[in-house]
């Protein structure tokens, strides 16, 4: 075979292999970028189903009958019963038996879960601006092991006083729900 | 040596259509994120309607027990001649010592809760009533301004208090 045409061809071989290697390095490009975006649209997802469980939990909290306001067998929406609140609070604090807990980890899950009293104070000597501060129920709280994320939700509601007698002894409460999501690692 | 030519005219306008379409695609994809969160909107519109909800159904402390939303009403019926509400402090300091009548009253329990709430957990807010003057705004969230606060959504919330004769309009704004 002449010396020209073997010359030629290899040129041509070179010309393809070259095409061959940018084409695969392009795709490769591709993939890297594609399963980025794969990858941090499932750290989203993740993200988004974690608020979705502190948003349904205060949801759940919010028409818990253990605590809501009923009048005449009737629910008052996002409205707290002070004795049922402190009723609550003290049996959970005083962790009154297995099968309570039980049911109530597995309503709650890992949570932190606290009604505050932001309107009116109740002791003068608070400070009005700082919350901690406030009347506090501390409802619930269990911490997941290892590391966890957490994700917080605020919902204004109505704290009824049934004590004094007055249908219209209602104060400004906040319920705060601060949902553990156990971090997953790899 | 013509028809070689056009061949590589072709391949280029390929490569050229491959790379515009990769560039098209990865252009889709990050105007595709979504800028607000299920729970942003979630909380925005919810506690709009909570806040406005619970203040109006809040009891204060001295105008003979009355709900903010009695006073709202009485405010806007009788103006600054309603009744005279007692005095009310709220901390030691005597930093908030009134002796109001309704209007003042109902702004000042209500600012107060807006401070302790909203405004504590920095959501900007706008809080307005119609035919009352009463206007709360937190971060300059403007509803018919919103570029200049540098806000992209706003979530409002209105309630309307009956009025003999009329309506009274309460509207809660949270910008983000």
């Amino acid at each position: 075979m002449p010396a020209n045409i073997l010359r030629k061809a290899q040129i041509k071989m070179a010309e393809s292999v070259g095409v061959l290697f940018i084409f695969f390095i392009l795709l490769g490009f591709g993939m890297i970028f594609y399963s980025n975006f794969q990858k941090s649209g499932m750290a989203e997802t993740q993200l988004e189903f974690s608020e979705m469980t502190a948003v349904e939990l205060s949801q759940k909290i919010s028409f818990l009958p253990e605590i809501a306001c009923t009048k005449n067998g009737v629910v008052d929406q996002d409205c707290f019963d002070i004795i049922k609140l402190d009723n609550l609070t003290k049996r959970i604090k005083d962790r009154h038996d297995d099968t309570f807990m039980d049911y109530y980890s597995q309503v709650f899950g890992n949570a932190n879960i606290t009604v505050t009293q932001v309107y009116p104070l109740v002791d003068p000597d608070e400070d009005p601006y700082n919350p901690s501060t406030h009347r506090s129920w501390y409802l619930y709280n269990r911490t997941p092991p290892g590391q966890y994320s957490t994700f917080f939700t605020q919902v204004p509601v109505v704290l009824f006083n049934a004590t004094t007698g007055d249908p219209d002894e209602r104060y400004f409460g906040v319920l705060e729900v601060e949902v553990y999501v156990p971090v997953v690692t790899g | 040596m013509r028809k070689r030519g056009q061949m590589e005219i072709i391949g280029i306008a390929l490569v050229v259509i491959l790379v515009s379409l990769g560039l098209l695609f990865m252009i889709s994809f990050s105007l595709q994120r979504r800028e607000s969160t299920i729970k942003q909107t979630y909380t925005h519109t919810e506690m709009a309607s909570n806040v406005i909800n619970t203040v109006l159904n809040t009891k204060v402390e001295s105008c003979k027990g009355m709900l903010v939303a009695e006073l709202l009403s009485e405010c806007a019926r009788m103006g600054d001649g309603a009744l005279d509400c007692e005095d009310a402090s709220f901390t030691p300091s005597g930093g908030y010592l009134w002796h109001n009548d309704t209007c003042t009253k109902a702004e000042a329990v209500i600012g107060f809760v807006l401070n302790s709430t909203l405004k504590v957990w920095q959501k900007p807010h706008h809080m307005y009533t119609s035919g009352l003057d009463m206007d709360f705004m937190y971060e300059n969230c403007d509803k018919t301004n919103l570029e200049e606060g540098g806000w992209s959504n706003v979530e409002s919330k209105t309630f309307i208090l009956p009025l003999h004769p009329g309506v009274l309009t309460i509207t809660l704004d949270i910008c983000s």
